[in-house]
């Protein structure tokens, strides 16, 4: 009896001497500690490289996206400069048929170009009066349109006529187009270099 | 034209508004806005009018310009014996023959219209 209360005495005084010793002279305690520190080390480290990651992501996205409608600018300047040519091509003895070919193809490819870019702060203005003139030059080679097409040499100049004023406003209004697109074109390749 | 041939010309118009309103030329409108009299020999050409929109720059009340479509006409005199314009003018810069001009061209498209109705009139059985 009197053996198993020193042996339990014993057991507690050096239970005791453990517990009642500082938590840092523990080395066990000092190895957690720097485990625990390179953990985070190495998760803030992660973090820092998965957010740079992330920044350089949305900065080639921008990139991108800006290379994108350089390339979409540039063939709408290409497409503008092959109609002005076109409009250009209005000759005096044009007769009514070939007035409408002409008028039509030049609308459809107008239209087509344009469209994208009518809720543009720059270009929304511009692409409205081209709108307009498209529809009163319509409006003008309707009122040409030979009643018998017999009777069209009576009046060889009266297509070229009615239309030619409206043809001159579109080409003025296209070259403003083509004027605002290439200055658009300049800024997005400036915004490419400072990015 | 300088004002003596201004004067000239607008008295021929008033004798072509007046033989047109008696029936005696014989317009034809081969499209909605241009009328045509071709002249027989001895003096073949022809004679033709249309109706043309122009786009002017006007002024505002309000202060500022517009660009607005204007009615104006076309007269072209052609000698077929030359194959040349004799005259060949816009009210857009002759401003003070647009009401002469105005009145023949309105003069021959009235009087295609009542041939027209003539026409239709004759065909109507009884």
């Amino acid at each position: 009896m009197t053996n198993d209360t020193e042996q339990l005495q014993s057991t507690v005084n050096s239970v005791l001497r453990v517990v009642q010793q500082p938590f840092y002279n523990h080395p066990d305690f000092w190895i957690g500690l720097i485990l625990s520190m390179a953990a985070i080390a190495i998760g803030v480290f992660g973090l820092y490289y998965a957010y740079m990651a992330f920044k350089e992501a949305g900065e080639a996205k921008k990139a991108a996206n800006a290379a994108g409608k350089t390339v979409k600018i540039q063939t709408v300047t290409i497409e503008l400069t092959e109609i002005l040519q076109k409009l250009g091509n209005l000759q005096p003895n044009i007769e009514f048929s070939d007035a409408w070919n002409l008028l039509t193809e030049i609308q459809r490819r107008l239209r087509r170009t344009v469209s994208p870019f009518q809720k543009d702060a720059d270009l929304g203005d511009t692409i409205a009066a081209l709108k307009e003139a498209l529809s009163a030059a319509s409006k003008a080679l309707a009122s040409v349109r030979p009643s018998d097409p017999a009777k069209e040499e009576m009046a060889p100049l009266a297509v070229y006529n009615a239309i030619q004023d409206n043809f001159a406003a579109i080409t003025n209004i296209v070259a403003d187009l083509l004027g605002l697109f290439e200055k658009k074109s300049i800024n997005f390749g400036d915004d490419d270099g400072n990015s | 034209m300088a004002i003596p041939e201004i004067t000239e010309f607008t008295d021929s118009l008033d004798k072509l508004i007046a033989a047109t309103r008696e029936g005696k030329i014989d317009w034809a409108k081969p499209n909605p806005t241009t009328v045509v009299w071709n002249i027989l020999p001895p003096n073949p050409g022809r004679i033709v009018i249309q109706q043309i929109m122009n786009n002017e720059r006007q002024s505002l009340p309000t202060g500022g310009q517009v660009m607005r479509a204007v009615p104006r006409y076309l007269f072209q005199l052609f000698d077929n014996r030359t194959n040349s314009f004799k005259i060949n003018l816009t009210t857009a810069d002759q401003q003070q023959l647009e009401p002469k001009i105005k009145a023949l061209y309105d003069a021959a498209a009235i009087g295609l219209s009542r041939s027209g109705l003539d026409f239709l009139k004759s065909i109507l059985p009884n």
